[in-house]
């Protein structure tokens, strides 16, 4: 256990200076900052719509981050982890030391759920903290009126639990390809291919396709957490985690 | 007898159908500095990297402190300090930040780092990026990263790579110092005169297969000693020893000739006389570990 707390600690330690975090801070910043000068904009035309405005606010930034930026993000981080150790070609170092291959693969996963759990969590705060701006500079849009803590806290839950079955895939692959493209690669052509079978009957086997699902069940205001889409991507990331811990066990460092 | 420490018994590894290494036994003796010996390509990374446990897929054994690498793992690597080819450092990070890391995976407390840093002479750039080190120092911090936990046993994979005269005797001076605290060594190189000095014995590998293996003292008296003659007559003497087929090296009046044992100096002595050649001086040469090394390569490459 404190062995595994040490080399947790140095995964945080090489996240030093590198844009690791900033990812994290970066995008939910940016998609809340545009999605509220947005709502500024066109104040008008949204406060004549007359609905619960936080379906909206929140569905703007849902659909362009669980779409686009949530999944690249999961390859992003699954890749930056194991491009550190690539980069500075230190497997081998790791490997000669007397720590158990098991720990060094934990501590990394664990590294890379830190960031995925530091940017939803933001993502959540500044969503809610833009409505309630709105909502006191312009009461006409009547931010104040509803409340969609709840369904929008339950949604990004769900995003999150959505994306571990591609986090793991990311995160397996790139420790065996040691280059950019290839894991960003399979990520961007994943996130393609998830959007277009979206619609499909079993489009709940494929782990690309289980947040665009998501965000549907987040229009129809379903407050279900653990569904088919959910227990699907927890079972792809359980099989994908232990079938990479399989692989590093036998792993060769040439 | 030292009883070994390092000990591998037929050796094969295979990358893909490529057989690297060919049933290589190696043994080295507890409190030596092993020197590892071979050309580029001969595999010697290879076998420094199943004795880590690093390439697992290998025939054959290996035991580190009598135990066998495949079950112990743990146990053996927490007594080895190693260097595999070029140190792999975070680029992004300190000098003091790649030790920071290493103690907290070793346990080692902070304060050893300071220690090594001042061992390896990087304690003024301790706190520049990596990225700015020259080669020699990240060569340097490569070997601090293997002496951090103070193991019994160093396996260092061309540690005086890159650096400068000053910093090759530093090595030098620092492995033999560590070796008379009881520690092992094994440390491969293909420069040779490098380690010569400090050996106390040698492992040749050539294309995956042991030449020899054992004390430096036992490569020097195998095979033949050169001797020099002095001679009045040297370009007669090299046509006659041309003539009779006998092997040598010359310069001006000075030939060396690998001579087997006395009586056989005492043979050409009496076969140059016998054809007027006037010898006035023999001498039996110190032979160079350098000249068997080549030696017994260049034996091995005339019979394949
Ligand atoms: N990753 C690899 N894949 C395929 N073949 C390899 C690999 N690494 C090494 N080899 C081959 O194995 C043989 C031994 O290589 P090794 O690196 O052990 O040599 P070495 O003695 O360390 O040489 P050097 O002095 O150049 O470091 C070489 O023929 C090399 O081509
Ligand atoms: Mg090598």
């Amino acid at each position: 256990m404190n062995q595994f707390y040490n080399c947790f600690r140095t995964e945080l330690l090489k996240t030093k200076r590198t844009l690791s975090f900033s990812g994290a801070i970066i995008i939910p910043t940016v998609i809340t900052g545009v999605n509220f000068l947005t709502f500024v904009v066109y104040r008008e035309d949204f406060a004549k719509a007359g609905a619960n405005l936080w379906i909206a606010l929140a569905g703007n930034i849902f659909s362009a981050f669980a779409l686009l930026f949530l999944p690249m993000y999961v390859g992003m981080v699954g890749y930056s982890t194991n491009h550190i150790e690539h980069q500075a070609d230190a497997w081998k170092n790791l490997f000669a030391l007397p720590l158990k291959r098991s720990t060094i693969y934990l501590s990394k996963l664990c590294m890379v759920l830190l960031q995925v759990i530091t940017c939803v969590t933001l993502l959540y705060a500044l969503t809610l903290l833009s409505g309630q701006i709105l909502g006191m500079l312009y009461p006409e849009l009547g931010f104040q009126n509803y409340d969609s803590t709840v369904l929008i806290l339950v949604t990004i839950v769900k995003f999150t639990l959505a994306s571990l079955g591609t986090l793991a895939i990311q995160y397996v692959v790139s420790i065996y390809w040691s280059d950019f493209i290839k894991p960003m690669g399979a990520a961007l052509i994943g996130l393609v291919v998830g959007i277009l079978l979206a619609k499909w009957k079993f489009a709940f086997l494929v782990p690309y396709s289980l947040c665009p699902r998501v965000m549907e069940q987040f229009q129809k205001e379903n407050l279900t957490i653990f569904n088919r889409e959910v227990l699907s991507s927890v079972l792809w990331a359980t099989g994908v985690f232990i079938l990479g811990y399989w692989l590093i066990l036998r792993k060769n460092v040439k | 007898m030292n009883e070994p420490v390092i000990e591998t018994t037929n050796l094969s590894y295979h990358f893909g159908t490529h057989q690297v290494l060919h049933d290589l036994s190696i043994s080295v003796p507890a409190g030596s500095i092993y020197g590892f010996l071979g050309h580029n390509g001969a595999g010697k990374t290879t076998t420094i990297k199943i004795l880590l446990s690093l390439l697992q897929d290998f025939h054959g054994d290996a035991l580190i402190l009598n135990k066998d690498i495949r079950s112990r793992r743990m146990e053996i690597l927490a007594r080895i300090g190693s260097l595999v080819e070029a140190p792999g450092l975070y680029h992004h990070l300190t000098g003091w930040e790649n030790l920071r890391i290493r103690s907290l995976l070793l346990s080692v407390v902070p304060e050893k780092i300071v220690d090594t840093l001042r061992t390896v002479g990087l304690m003024e750039v301790k706190n520049r990026l990596v990225r700015h080190y020259s080669h020699g120092m990240k060569q340097r911090l490569g070997i601090a990263l293997a002496l951090l936990s103070d193991p019994q046993i160093l396996i260092l994979d061309e540690p005086t790579n890159g650096l400068d005269p000053t910093g090759i005797k530093e090595i030098r001076e620092l492995l033999t110092t560590l070796r008379s605290l009881g520690k092992t060594i094994f440390l491969s190189s293909h420069i040779l005169s490098e380690v010569e000095k400090i050996i106390t014995d040698v492992g040749i590998i050539h294309k995956g297969r042991l030449l020899y293996g054992g004390g430096v003292e036992g490569l020097k008296a195998s095979g033949a000693n050169l001797v020099e003659f002095d001679v009045l007559q040297p370009d007669l003497t090299r046509e006659l020893l041309t003539m009779w087929g006998i092997s040598f090296e010359s310069n001006h009046h000075l030939i060396n000739i690998p001579c087997k044992s006395n009586a056989r100096i005492a043979e050409l002595t009496d076969h140059f006389v016998t054809h007027g050649i006037s010898v006035i001086g023999i001498r039996k040469l110190e032979k160079s570990l350098e000249h068997v090394y080549f030696e017994l390569v260049e034996k091995e490459m005339q019979q394949t």
